[in-house]
């Protein structure tokens, strides 16, 4: 061996009792570099930096650690050696702090039993400023944060350790493009100092930008390692799809908006977070919603459905003005929320695949709130059936649990269990969170094909390209109001990131 | 299969039958009998209604403190109703079933509208429920219960006793619930996740109220037994049963985070306590070791859980 490793790899494999996650894998990290996994849901990526982190043991093959073999270390054993990770899916506890949070277990002492509050809240200011996080208290407790701050304090935690290996498991989902930048500074800085980072994503832009190296997985097996210099997008997407695919998305033809008003929202307003909301979704229309970290985009939405309540406005459906008190009058009226935080909000963990696919279908098809009427078990699993075929789910039953799924196929789930209850107005809250690049054109085109169908769909993203590609106009908010609609012929990256940050349009008028 | 979905099938069942097997060799002449049996079926059917109504507050992440008051007060009130001349099943419909909904629908509105945990309120709902019946008994029991009622509820059928139909027929109305209807599912899915309920469009603050419904109407049906069992109604009957009621339903395999566990379960978690109490009559154990062995089992099965029922 000429070369010394941080991390070396060889052989890794891994099963799930019958589920072979990952096959002879092989990995490495040198000291100074990102070095990117990229694969497509399911294909192994977070399986085999659970196992380099000490959360699962390996089946088979072996593992160094700076030139150290480990054999089934434990998380705190992995941490000692240096390696601490960001979890795909958050892992803070909603009620502590979150100072206690990020040095949970490592708590400043005072006395041998007390602990040092003035140097605990002072570090965990440090940490925060760091990940650009400034004006929050370290004694908030982390449950009434969204997600995206969540999402900074994991990663503010995992730079705490000082550790000199940092596995990101798709830190930049839930972020905004200014954290994401923040975090690229981040990590710019990291390898300055001889840090190697593990960073997974299926933003093919970030890959591009932040990475050095680039290994691809595919159904749990090594498929190659390339030099980012010498590679690109679409080369990478065949690499991981075992197939020509383009990266980019094809531009839908037409418009298929109709001239029919399906929702009218008038002078909504909530206190502190959003006021004077006014928009229009016509049948057939998919309208575009982009803002910032805590702009408001998801109070309006819950607001829309009655998942939370409003302080005025009305709401119209074709015309006639609605009063909908909870989500089950939504959906009862067609509306649906697809919601952005999955474990949290999306799939209950303790009923299977096909039970969570067809909740909405049975409270749809019941009346009195939800309390009538018997199951169906043939139709709920042929729900599920169709799922996994509209959308590539992979599982290796219908009775598995949501929980054993990656977390793009968890995704997949959750989006999936709206299509077959009957409605008319999606609400997608970052539906393509997660979901890699052949499943998120499968989405798009599945939107667009609702579309078609005359639905309407509210697209709330932070993706600025997916939302030029799908939309027929984008609405910007900004700190809780609507800056401009821009219809698609005239919406540009420019004007739309000028009026999201600054919330002025460039026109001057205000739509 | 392996042996977490195993565990999970037939855990509770198999202790059931290892205390029964291990009964039968210690006490056959006594033990093994059709007689015994029926017996402790007999003794355990109050524990079985308020165990039922018990699993559904816990199967919802909740709790419900209040079933023994609830059997207290219900008893008394349905004793009261006799004993002045009302039609026995107008007697129970009102002091049992009714008055046992109405209990549970002021649990679970407490529940929703002050977004207490069910804990804090179903034992303030404790006390108070209690001293209701203290009051309006005046703290004495009522025996003057019409022979009729006695003989037809604590009676039987073709050979079985009166209570084990009634525990039986709300298990099976329970089981059906649970398994076959959209309500059942819909508290399943509470219990998993209340956030991605209440998004799916599940009415969550209605199904609250509906389960502590359950709860007492269970509670109630189970008071109702009571009485026709004592043949009176006692002021501080049912006191401390809640322990029995948590007990059936953790033993019988109900995770305490909600979302998980079967009526099956439930009702073979009070035959367990049922026998237990049964088998150390019979060898003559005194009851307190009764207590603390009841104690123990409750730790133990849900110490054997987590082993066994984990990966
Ligand atoms: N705890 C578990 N139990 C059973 N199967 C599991 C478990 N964890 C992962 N798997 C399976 O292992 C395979 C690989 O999953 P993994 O989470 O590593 O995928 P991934 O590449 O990170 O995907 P994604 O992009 O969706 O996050 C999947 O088929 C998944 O269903
Ligand atoms: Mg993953």
């Amino acid at each position: 061996m000429a070369e010394s490793f941080l991390v070396e790899m060889k052989n890794v494999s891994k099963s799930f009792g019958g589920v072979q996650a990952l096959k002879n894998v092989n990995f490495s990290l040198r000291a100074g570099e990102v070095h990117v996994l990229l694969g497509e849901n399911g294909a192994g990526k977070s399986t085999l930096m659970k196992i380099l982190s000490g959360v699962h043991n390996l089946s088979a093959g072996e593992f160094f650690i700076k030139g150290k073999k480990c054999t089934n270390i434990q998380p705190k054993e992995a941490q000692a050696k240096g390696v601490s990770i960001i979890h795909q899916e958050l892992s803070l506890i909603n009620e502590l702090s979150i100072a206690e949070n990020i040095f949970l277990g490592r708590l400043p002492a005072k006395t041998k039993y007390t602990i040092d509050n003035k140097k605990l809240y002072q570090d965990t200011e440090k940490v925060l400023a760091r990940v650009g996080l400034k004006n929050i208290n370290a004694e908030t407790t982390v449950e009434n944060l969204k997600i995206s701050q969540k999402q900074l304090i994991e990663i503010a935690k995992a730079l705490s350790l000082n550790s000199d290996i940092i596995i990101m498991d798709e830190p930049t989902s839930s972020l905004t493009f200014e954290e994401i930048n923040k975090l690229f500074e981040i990590i710019n800085n990291l390898k300055k100092d001889g840090v190697g980072i593990v960073f997974i994503s299926h933003k093919l832009d970030e890959v591009m930008e932040v990475g050095d190296r680039v290994s691809i997985l595919k159904n749990g097996e090594y498929i190659n390692t390339v030099q980012i210099n010498n590679t690109n997008p679409d080369q990478l997407v065949s690499m991981m799809v075992g197939e020509e695919l383009s990266s980019s998305y094809k531009h839908k033809e037409k418009s298929t908006a109709g001239d029919k008003i399906q929702l009218k929202v008038e002078n909504l307003n909530k206190k502190d977070r959003f006021s004077n909301i006014n928009f229009e979704i016509y049948t057939g229309e998919i309208l575009g919603f982009f803002g910032l970290i805590g702009a408001g985009r998801t109070e309006i939405a819950r607001a829309i459905i009655g998942a939370d309540k409003k302080d005025s406005g009305t709401i119209k459906l074709k015309n006639k003005i609605v009063n909908i008190k909870n989500p089950y009058h939504a959906l009862k009226k067609g509306i649906g929320l697809i919601p952005e935080n999955r474990t949290e909000e999306g799939f209950c963990d303790n009923l299977t695949i096909w039970q969570n696919s067809s909740l909405p279908y049975l409270l749809k098809t019941s009346s009195l709130s939800g309390l009538t009427g018997l199951l169906h078990q043939k139709r709920e699993k042929q729900i599920a059936v169709n799922i996994v075929s509209a959308l590539n789910l992979k599982c290796s039953s219908l009775n598995q649990s949501v929980l054993e799924l990656s977390g793009g196929n968890q995704q997949k789930v959750v989006v999936g269990k709206w299509l077959e209850a009957g409605i008319d107005l999606f609400i997608f809250d970052e539906p393509t969170r997660g979901i890699d690049v052949g499943v998120k054109h499968n989405i798009y085109s599945i939107i667009e094909r609702l579309a078609n169908h005359q639905k309407s769909i509210m697209l709330i993203s932070s993706e600025l390209t997916e939302l030029l590609s799908v939309s027929d106009r984008i609405a910007v908010v900004h700190e809780g109001k609507i800056v401009e609609i821009f219809p698609i012929s005239s919406a540009n990256k420019e004007d739309i990131m000028y009026a999201a940050t600054t919330g002025k349009s460039k026109m001057g008028v205000n739509n | 299969m392996n042996r977490r979905v195993y565990w999970q099938k037939y855990g509770t069942l198999g202790i059931f039958i290892l205390l029964v097997i291990i009964m039968s060799i210690l006490s056959p002449e006594y033990f093994f009998t059709f007689d015994n049996f029926v017996q402790i079926l007999l003794q355990s059917a109050i524990t079985i209604l308020i165990a039922l109504g018990e699993f559904f507050a816990i199967l919802i992440a909740g709790i419900d403190l209040s079933v023994g008051s609830v059997l207290g007060l219900t008893g008394m009130v349905t004793a009261y109703l006799l004993s002045h001349g009302v039609n026995m099943f107008l007697s129970i419909l009102l002091g049992g079933v009714v008055l046992g909904a109405l209990i549970g629908a002021i649990n679970g509105n407490l529940v929703v509208f002050t977004g207490l945990h069910p804990f804090i309120v179903t034992l303030g709902g404790t006390t108070i429920y209690r001293g209701i019946t203290l009051m309006i008994s005046d703290a004495r029991p009522i025996y003057d219960i019409p022979r009729d009622f006695g003989s037809i509820i604590s009676g039987d059928f073709f050979g079985i006793p009166t209570p084990i139909i009634i525990a039986v027929v709300v298990a099976i109305f329970l089981a059906f619930i649970t398994r076959k209807t959209r309500l059942g599912r819909n508290i399943y899915a509470l219990g998993g996740n209340e956030e991605a309920a209440w998004l799916s469009g599940i009415n969550t603050k209605l199904l609250k109220i509906i389960v502590f419904i359950i709860s007492g109407v269970c509670a109630g049906l189970a008071g109702v037994v009571m009485v026709a069992r004592m043949g009176a109604a006692e002021p501080l009957a049912g006191s401390g049963y809640e322990t029995f009621a948590i007990a059936s339903a953790i033993i019988g395999g109900t995770s305490f985070f909600g979302g998980k566990g079967k009526v099956f379960g439930v009702v073979i978690g009070a035959l367990i306590i049922g026998l237990i109490n049964n088998s150390l009559n019979i060898l003559n154990v005194q009851t307190y070791y009764q207590q603390i062995l009841m104690g123990a089992l409750i730790i133990g099965s849900v110490t054997l859980d987590k082993f066994l029922g984990t990966e």
